[in-house]
């Protein structure tokens, strides 16, 4: 629920696990406790979209949660979070926009032990844009009262043996119909590219193209759209960067044009998920699908740097709900 | 499926992108194939009841 710093105060005090996203200084006010967060202003509430530096999104974890952890990880230790992620529950993880820790995750997450095999969902701490560069993201261990600029978080959550938690994913870009692209090497910046099996200064195939760069770089993998945001194009100077890594030997297209984000978001979210014990959404989407005072259903959240569900996705919601088992 | 051979797209969003990340695992060190055959073995055997439709696509 989107809330003021007193009533997160509350909850922590009254010894309620809680998952915190809001600005740096209401964050640094909160107690020590069962409790976790991150840094971002940008926020999906029953209001819409906003900007708030005075209220904070809180997520609270199911009372009926056998067990809750709060680790931090370092980029030698990150490689455990599938093995760390209960067997029967849920792991929401949270990391500082770029740091190493973000870069490693990004580029080698798909490998990490167990990870599919585990609910790893989470999000990337941010900041306002207008200060990006200036501030450096951050996250927060609520038991030991810890900040942390270059280090992770992550809250385990165990759930009894009948309920199981599931990762959703929604997404509301398609791949277009334009060239296949491909890139020679992995990395979140590219020179190159590989089109119809021939390679191009990416400068001169984009400004041949003319890709509306707002749209995201789509691949299927199998079935799960996957979305890499183009951060920065320099056509002069032949380069591309990415808030996410491109993967060599990976097919991406151009997405097409949504349109209304509102309304493709909204069409696009499944009606039989229940509700979300967790959810987040990029902040591309609020600022690109121009969602500022504008609703996009119950899933409500966070809007963030990146999102994961498992890896690192962008332009991207991601939400893990709770089900009985039969 | 592991080598890409078997086209399939999965209900599952996990199935889907575990697949596609064995393959691109696989296309980078063939010899890894047993290991990541135990990866999608597991995984199937863990969630086989959110995997039922994928199975009779894919294996009748």
């Amino acid at each position: 629920m989107f809330a003021s710093i007193e009533k997160v105060k509350e909850l922590i005090v009254g010894k309620t696990p809680v998952i915190v996203a809001g600005d740096e200084a209401l964050l640094r006010s909160l107690p020590a406790g069962n409790w976790m967060g991150g840094t971002i202003p940008y926020f999906m509430t029953p209001q819409g979209g906003q900007v708030s530096h005075t209220h904070v999104f809180v997520t609270e974890v199911p009372a009926f949660a056998r067990g809750v952890h709060v680790a931090t990880y370092d980029e030698q230790t990150i490689s455990r979070i599938g093995v760390d992620s209960p067997e029967n529950g849920y792991t929401i993880l949270i990391l500082p926009a770029f740091s190493g820790l973000h870069r490693r995750y990004a580029l080698e997450a798909p490998s990490f032990e167990h990870l599919f095999l585990k609910v790893v969902a989470g999000w990337i701490a941010g900041t306002h844009l207008d200060d990006v560069g200036t501030i450096a993201p951050k996250v927060f261990a609520g038991p030991t009262g810890e900040m942390l600029d270059a280090k992770g978080v992550a809250m385990h959550i165990q759930l009894p043996r009948e309920y199981q938690a599931k990762i959703g994913i929604v997404n509301t870009f398609e791949q277009g119909d334009g060239d296949e692209i491909q890139f020679p090497a992995t990395g979140f910046e590219a020179s190159e590219c590989i089109v119809g099996g021939k390679r191009y200064k990416i400068g001169n195939y984009m400004a041949q193209a003319q890709l509306d760069i707002r749209l995201p770089l789509v691949a299927n993998y199998n079935g799960t759209k996957c979305n890499v945001t183009i951060r920065t194009l320099d056509i002069p100077a032949s380069k591309i960067t990415f808030f996410a890594p491109v993967f060599e030997g990976v097919k991406y297209r151009h997405a097409k044009p949504v349109g209304d984000y509102a309304e493709r978001f909204l069409a696009a979210i499944p009606h039989d998920i229940g509700e979300a014990v967790f959810c987040c959404n990029c902040v591309h989407n609020y600022t690109y699908g121009d969602l500022e005072g504008r609703h996009t259903g119950t899933l409500q959240g966070p809007m963030t740097f990146g999102e994961i569900a498992y890896q690192l996705l962008n332009q991207t919601l991601v939400h893990v709900t709770l089900s009985k088992r039969r | 499926m592991i080598e890409g051979h078997v086209p399939h797209e999965f209900s599952y969003a996990a199935a889907g992108m575990l697949v596609f990340n064995l393959n691109l695992q696989w296309k980078r060190d063939p010899s890894k194939l047993p290991l990541l055959i135990r990866q999608v073995r597991t995984f199937f055997q863990k969630y086989q009841h959110l995997l039922g439709g994928d199975v009779q696509k894919l294996f009748g």
